[in-house]
This record gives structure tokens, sequence and C-alpha cells, in this order.
């Protein structure tokens, strides 16, 4: 086999099995982190969750406001302008810090998209339809999963 | 169908005539003149890239508190210093690589450049996508040899080298979409077999489009709605996707389809930007510099792209086959 081939299946190979391989690691040992960067799989809407499972932030008290019910932080962002980065972002920000260990991913949240504001919240998990949910607007009743506070209160 | 006639075919499947990866390639002058143009505008767009990246870098340097850095920034302590001497590293090698765009050690500080800038990008939470493809090119262009066009044109294998490592970044780039593909085939069945809704479900795209549109408050979705109360109008779509990225690697092999399935990956993006908000502009760039593009495409002949492709080859095959049968056992009825 001529060199020029056995480069080509080296990196193609190679970038498969270590994306695939990595991430199947991650998840085996609960590793909160998504993948090792650079390697994705690339497994980008390959599950159809229905129903869908997803983790939120939900402000109880904004910088002396209460609100009752809570309030998705993601409905806040934009007219508070409590993050520059893109809602996306900060939704899979929210996911990856809900599914780990310890206060480390918590706190740098807090630090980057919720600095400069005394903010009461909960993380929850809700379970819904997402056609129903898109129906009625129903997202279900939240688990709630723990309360917390940014450290400017 | 015996041992040899499957491995015939496997043969067939990936023969890449006329690519670097045929026994008997030639490294023709013309195709390599065409490769080195679409370097050069690759370094052009990445200063594009660096240019834009710098606005995002700004403002999360400006206001950075905590990191959680991914292992190539494990050096950053101050967030706020890193985001500035990054943005502007990223700009000096943006530049760097559109000057000397003939010097490998140049390309490599602009992938190492990318790559530092990318993960810091991505060290605050959540990793996005977007850039991760820009990323892996320049890795793959790192590789090409260094000289002027004139000087690697003279040497045969020179041209050579140049051109299986531009072969080998059309591939990774075809792998990616493979592996898209083969995600969503697996998650598909997984559900068919577990009675879930899955990838094949002919609401699929439809679900999919509600999560995200839920899950993004402003995303600026044009025909996302119409298909959520038209949910059907998803399913085929959907098919058509999952079967344009199963087989994006061996479309890689068939240099008279680069055109047809550059259009087709085009197509999926505007798709998703339409239905998902999801706009990714160097995609767009990338598929064009390595598939619509493609040095290694022939003069259009639409007989032959249709002939070549995934599924129709094998019918023709088939075909091809009855026929052999019946001319032989008309032969020995004779």
């Amino acid at each position: 086999m001529c060199i020029g081939r056995r480069f080509i299946i080296f990196l193609w190979v190679g970038y498969a099995v270590l994306a695939v391989g990595s991430k199947s690691y991650l998840k085996a040992t609960d590793d909160p982190a998504v993948e090792v960067f650079p390697f994705f799989t690339w497994s980008l809407f390959s599950k159809v969750q229905d129903p869908r499972e997803e983790f939120a932030i939900e402000v109880e008290m904004l910088d002396g406001q209460q609100f009752a019910p809570p309030v998705d932080v993601l409905e806040l962002a934009v007219p508070r302008g409590l993050f520059r980065e893109t809602p996306i972002a900060v939704h899979k920000s929210i996911q990856a810090l809900a599914q780990s260990n310890g206060d480390g991913r918590r706190l740098a949240f807090e630090g980057n998209y919720l600095g400069g504001h005394a903010i009461s919240y909960r993380i929850v998990l809700y379970r819904f339809d997402p056609m129903d949910r898109w129906r009625t607007g129903n997202r279900g009743s939240p688990k709630i999963l723990g309360h917390y506070q940014t450290k400017e209160q | 169908m015996n041992g040899g006639a499957v491995s015939g075919f496997i043969a067939r499947q990936v023969r890449g005539q006329d690519t670097p990866w045929a026994n008997d390639y030639s490294a023709p002058v013309a195709q390599f003149s065409n490769a080195f143009w679409l370097v050069r505008v690759f370094y052009a767009m990445t200063l594009y890239i660096s240019y834009t990246e710098m606005r995002v870098l700004w403002d999360i340097a400006r206001t950075a508190e905590g990191i959680s850095p991914l292992w190539p920034v494990w050096w950053v302590s101050d967030p706020r210093t890193a985001g500035v001497f990054l943005l502007l590293a990223l700009l000096f090698a943006g530049l760097l690589g559109v000057l000397f765009t003939s010097s490998r050690p140049v390309r490599v500080v602009v992938f190492l450049a990318i790559l530092e800038a990318t993960a810091y990008r991505f060290s605050f939470g959540g990793i996005n996508h977007l850039n991760h493809t820009w990323l892996w090119v320049a890795f793959c262009f790192a590789f090409l040899p260094s000289g002027s066009q004139e000087n690697v044109a003279e040497s045969a294998a020179a041209r050579r080298q140049y051109l299986v490592i531009f072969f080998a970044t059309q591939g990774l780039l075809a792998v990616f979409y493979t592996l898209s593909g083969l995600m969503k085939a697996f998650w598909g069945l997984h559900a068919v077999m577990t009675g879930q809704t899955g990838s094949f479900s002919p609401f699929a795209l439809a679900v999919l489009t509600a999560d995200r549109l839920m899950q993004v408050p402003d995303a600026s979705s044009i025909l996302g709605v119409f298909l959520v109360d038209h949910p059907w109008l998803g399913w085929p779509a959907h098919l058509w996707v999952i079967y344009v990225e199963v087989v994006a690697i061996l479309i890689v092999f068939r240099p008279e389809l680069h055109r047809l399935w550059g259009i087709f990956l085009v197509m999926f993006h505007v798709g998703t930007f339409l239905l998902l908000g999801i706009s990714w502009n160097p995609q767009i760039v990338l598929l064009t510099l390595l598939f619509l593009w493609s040095p290694f495409a022939p003069p259009f002949n639409l007989a032959r792209t249709i002939a070549a492709i995934p599924g129709i080859d094998l019918l023709l095959e088939l075909r091809t086959l009855l026929r052999g049968g019946a001319l032989a056992r008309g032969e020995a009825r004779r």
C-alpha cells in the first residue's frame, strides 16, 4: 500500500475511532464532558427524544424582583441582557452543568452569564412530549434538582 | 454472490479513479494548479473568519470571570488577558496565512492559532461545533508540502503529495457527514426496535424542529412553524438527508459526484437554516472549495453522474448480472 493511502486511512479511521471511542469512554465513566475537543462524533439531531428530558435554570428572584412562578433564564436573557452568547450555547451550558458533579461548572456559569446580578434560581428537569408542548405550551411539572444563589446576594 | 464477486464489488465502490487513491494516479498539473488556488482561497477565508471571531472573542474576554478550560488552553489562568491575546494571535496568524500560504511552518502556526482560539471560545460551558470543520481543514492543510506553485508543480512526487493531502481533506469532511448520517441511522434503528419515535419516524423532523424552536426562544426559523403544522412533509426530506450523509464517504471515491454532493450538502444546510434557524456560513465555503470546485471532478456528463449515484449503481450492477445470467442460459440452450 502506498504512503498516500496509508496517510488517508490513518486520518479518516483515526478520527472516527477517536471521536466515537472518546465519546463512549466519557459516557461509560459518567464524565460530564461532552466530548474530547476537537473530536466530535457529529451526532447532531440523531435522537428524536419523545418524550424529551431537558434541564432548565429558572429564576426565582432577580435583583430584588420576585418571580412566581419562576421564569426560565433563557426567556429573561435577551430583555435583561444577562449574557451575550447565543441562546443555544447557553442552553447547552445549562444541560452540561446540570449533569456535572461538583460546583465548578455552576460557578463558572454564574460568573460568565449571571455575573453582576443578584439572582436566586433553581435547576429543574422537565420531561415532556415536544409536539404536545408545541401545541399547548405545556412542559409538565418540573422536578426540582436544587436551589442556588449567585454570590452578589 | 460468491466471495470474489463481493470483493470485486467493494473494490469498485472505492476505486477512486482519477484521484490520489488510484494506484495509477499521475497527479496531473491541472489538478494540482486547481488545488493550489483552492488552498489559497481557504486561507483568505481563514483571515475573514479570524476577523469575525475577533468580535466574539472580545465579547467573551471583556466579561469572562470563570473558565472551565478545554485541554488546549490549560495554561489560561486569567481568561480576560488570554482572550485578548488569542484574538490578536488569531488575526495575526490569519494575515500570515494569506501572505505565506506556501510555507508549511506558517500553516502549522495558523492551525495552532485556530485550535487555541476555538478551545478558548468553548471553555465556558457548552461546545458549539461551527468552527470544527474549519479547524480540521486547517489541520490537514498544515501537511501540504512547502514551496511555490512553480516549484511543487515541477515535481511529480510533490504534486502527488499535495493532492493526496487535498483528497484526504475532502474525505475527512465526508467522514464528518457519514458519521452524522450513521448516528441518525443507528438511533433511528434503535428507536424502531424499541417502538419509540426515531429518525425514520414520519414526524421525526417535525418533532426535532418543534423541539429546537422551543429550546431557542428567538430562533429565526423561516419554515419551521409551517413544517411542524404539516409534519408529514418532513419525512422524505429527513430520509433524503440521512441517505446523503451516510454515503458521503463513498462520494469521495467518485469524482463525477463531487459537485452533485456539494450541491446536496449545501441544500441540506439551507434546509437547516430554513427549518431550524441554524446558519453555518464557513461550511458553505468549505463545501464549495472541497466539493463544488473539486479539482478531481471530471467535465459534467449526465449519464455518468447518474450511473455513479450510490444505489443506482447497485441497480445497474444487478441488471448487468441478470442480463449476463440470461445470456449464459441462452448460450447453454443453444
